[in-house]
């Protein structure tokens, strides 16, 4: 799951009691699942749109997924292709996409083998992609990758998970209510639990997220449940892998407003030039 | 006081050996990297011998380093107390120059964690790489914290080991204040060497300081990669164990091939 940048939890609940209905193997398999949920966050929309719009030649949007970053680029006269490994994802992106009569460019392919014809003033991976690389060498392959595919003096932007103390320190296995989400008919709220196992050595976190369809008197209608293995990276070992990757420059904060990396940040925000880079 | 003006921890090296020598856990893969060497072995960082002078002992062609003189004229008096003359040179693990190759060096005792930055540690692990024979191994032990020791606050003095003062009735305890910075992986240590009196009274104290900058698994991994070594293992335990949890001590070997 593409987890948005985590909230602390504040409490922890009961596993869900009721009825199953859809399993799948992943998020990306159910795109309208997967838009209900998370096509309405908005927080690094901006961060990513103003980027895109002053890069100043093209954009690869890496893991594109149903578009919700991509279809705002589009609109916005941004020239950006997008890539994606989840072909029903980009089906629902390409539906999206007529609706509002436009034809975008879509690769269907790895992040970890990327191979287009262009070269790009930006590329950015956002939502907490890159943690579906579970090992150094798929991080660096996607890294790289990356770096081949920037025209001179272009950039690579993205947000990645990182860990924190607290969060290491919370416990495993216990159900955590991430948020409750309204949906359009307002008569459905979707309220999501996420129970995660961490392995510290290997700095993975699998998630199993159970999502429930509640009516208006609480009663559970429906259950969803998918799995998600990610790996999150620390500070230094991203530099570490950024250097591997041939990258010469980057800054490392968090957040979309600039803001420092501190112990309770969960989350990276990384721009990395190639050769030719500057700020 | 503040910290900057306490002395370092290694300047202190018969504290230092009284309350480290008795970890020896690590002591059989020291002997048997050594004895499997088939040629010279360093010991980086090799403090006041602890491992050295058992190596000599075993009749491995063992030489050491180590950047704190007090610490190394301890080991020279050491291995002199049993007929040994080593080879041991002060110098800085991230930029030294031995007059020969080495089959075998070896880092143990978290003494890699004394590298502070990341060119600190690529530094070393080159210096070590230009330093072994073709088919070389480094051997090499480092540890990372677990959750647990997260949720112990800064600050605040904890009591890491007490053993007694041979033959006067006193106790010598290690006391640690940490300040972690876990952006940096870094921590900053306060050590008080505290010596009680059968009654529980203090008759010492010395203050001390040291700093120590832990790494991950797989970020010791891109280390050893970005440094040049092609071929590594990575351990959870000194018997080559698998590494699966974060209290195992974590032991590397990189091959210079």
């Amino acid at each position: 799951m593409r987890l948005r940048p985590r909230v602390r939890p504040t409490t922890a609940v009961a596993p869900p009691r009721s009825r199953e209905s859809l399993v799948v193997r992943s998020p990306y398999e159910d795109p309208e699942l997967y838009d209900l949920l998370f096509d309405g966050y908005r927080e690094d929309l901006e961060f990513y749109l103003a980027h895109a719009r002053a890069a100043g030649g093209p954009v690869l949007d890496l893991a594109c997924g149903s578009g919700r970053l991509l279809l705002p680029m589009l609109e916005a006269g941004v020239d950006v292709e997008g890539l994606d490994v989840e072909s029903e994802m980009l089906a629902a992106l390409t539906r999206k996409a007529r609706e509002r009569g436009l034809e975008p460019v879509l690769h269907p392919g790895d992040m970890r083998s990327l191979d287009l014809p262009r070269r790009y003033a930006l590329i950015v991976c956002a939502f907490n992609t890159l943690v579906h690389n579970l090992t150094p060498e798929d991080w660096i392959a996607t890294l790289r990758g990356c770096r081949e595919h920037l025209a001179p003096g272009g950039s690579l932007l993205f947000d990645v998970q990182t860990m924190t103390p607290a969060a290491l320190c919370d416990p495993d296995g216990v159900p955590i209510q991430e948020f409750d989400l309204p949906t359009a008919d307002a008569a459905v709220t979707l309220r999501v639990f996420d129970t995660r196992r961490k392995d510290p050595v290997g700095q993975i976190q699998r998630s199993r997220v159970e999502v429930q369809e509640l009516d208006a008197a609480g009663e559970v209608l429906d259950t969803h449940r998918f799995e998600a293995t990610m790996r999150w990276v620390q500070k230094n070992e991203l530099v570490l892998m950024l250097t591997l990757a041939g990258f010469e420059r980057w800054e490392i904060g968090s957040g979309f407003a600039g803001e420092p990396l501190g112990p309770d940040s969960l989350q990276l925000v990384v721009r990395a030039w190639g050769e030719g880079g500057s700020a | 006081m503040s910290e900057r003006e306490l002395p370092d921890v290694y300047d202190d090296p018969e504290a230092y050996d009284l309350v480290f020598e008795q970890f020896d856990e690590d002591l059989p893969l020291w002997l048997s990297v050594g004895r499997e060497a088939r040629g010279p072995v360093l010991d980086l960082a090799c403090g006041t011998g602890r491992v050295l002078v058992r190596l000599l002992e075993q009749g491995v062609d063992a030489d050491g380093l180590d950047s704190a003189p007090a610490m190394l004229e301890r080991a020279r008096v050491k291995a002199q107390a049993k007929g040994f003359t080593p080879r041991l040179v002060q110098g800085d693990m991230r930029d030294f120059t031995m007059p020969r190759r080495y089959t075998r060096v070896l880092c143990g005792f978290n003494a890699f964690a004394h590298a502070m930055t990341i060119e600190d540690q690529l530094r070393t692990l080159r210096c070590v790489r230009e330093h072994l024979e073709s088919g070389g191994a480094l051997v090499l032990h480092t540890s990372f914290p677990s959750p647990s020791y997260w949720l112990q606050p800064d600050g605040e003095p904890v009591q890491e080991i007490e053993v007694e003062r041979p033959g006067t009735g006193t106790r010598v305890q290690l006391w640690d204040t940490r300040t972690k910075d876990p952006v940096n992986q870094r921590q900053r240590s306060e050590i008080e060497y505290r010596e009680v009196d059968a009654g529980g009274r203090v008759v010492a104290s010395r203050r001390l300081r040291t700093e120590q900058r832990w790494v991950y698994r797989w970020e010791l991994e891109l280390l050893l990669r970005a440094a040049g070594f092609q071929r590594f293992e990575i351990h959870g335990g000194y018997r080559g164990e698998p590494l699966v949890r974060p209290d195992q001590p974590m032991v590397a070997w990189a091959w210079k091939d």
